[in-house]
């Protein structure tokens, strides 16, 4: 079964949703086409695909926050505890990876 | 597929973007492994990339997760540039608006 969420905020909602109901399978895949300008997102537990597809280019930053969100749920550490590292970079940077590192 | 130390891994995906300039696609994969070693469970993050010729992996841990998604968001950066930017003729700095949103 497939679903496509209409915007990538609904999707990064979903995905999220779906990793926490079955972190042991779920994948998360980007597809790029240079050739097409187009990228296509996918979550899947191989019985249900949430599919997104877009031109824009604005939205690689919520790729980006959704890939590392995603990267730290699979790496089980706490998602909330990554902030976007641009942020970080203005007041206080490397300090949360510092901390991270350790453990 | 060839398992590769994150380093190898970050050039290598640069050279499938390069690869897939003129034509074709980069399927960029993230998924969970799980090992168990003395009844502990360690979780990291194996992450993928292929195009039709060629495929690449490597593991990422916690220990490195900042750092390696850094870098591999700026490769994202440098090669998805035939993505649409958006044309708003009252917002002059759509940039600074992603960025607080």
């Amino acid at each position: 079964m497939a679903s496509r969420p209409a915007s990538i905020d609904e999707f990064t909602e979903k995905a999220k949703e779906l990793f926490e109901s079955d972190p042991a399978k779920v994948r998360f895949v980007l597809k790029y086409k240079h050739g097409e300008g187009t990228m296509t997102l996918r979550t899947t537990n191989d019985e249900f695909w949430l599919i997104y597809r877009t031109d824009q280019a604005a939205e690689l930053r919520r790729l980006e926050a959704l890939q590392l969100w995603l990267m730290a749920a699979m790496c089980a550490v706490s998602p909330e505890s990554l902030d976007a590292p641009e942020e970080e970079d203005k007041d206080h940077p490397r300090r949360r990876r510092g901390k991270k590192s350790k453990k | 597929m060839v398992l590769l130390a994150q380093d190898s891994f970050l050039t290598e995906l640069t050279r499938l973007f390069q690869s897939t300039r003129e034509s074709g696609s980069l399927s960029l994969t993230l998924k969970r492994v799980s090992e168990t070693k003395d009844e502990t469970t360690c979780h990291r993050c194996l992450v993928r990339a292929r195009t039709e010729k060629k495929k690449i992996s490597t593991v990422v841990e916690a220990a490195n997760l900042l750092k390696f998604q850094t870098s591999m968001c700026n490769i994202l950066k440098v090669h998805m540039t035939n993505l649409k930017r958006k044309e708003r003729s009252k917002d002059k700095k759509p940039k600074s608006d992603e960025a607080k949103a």
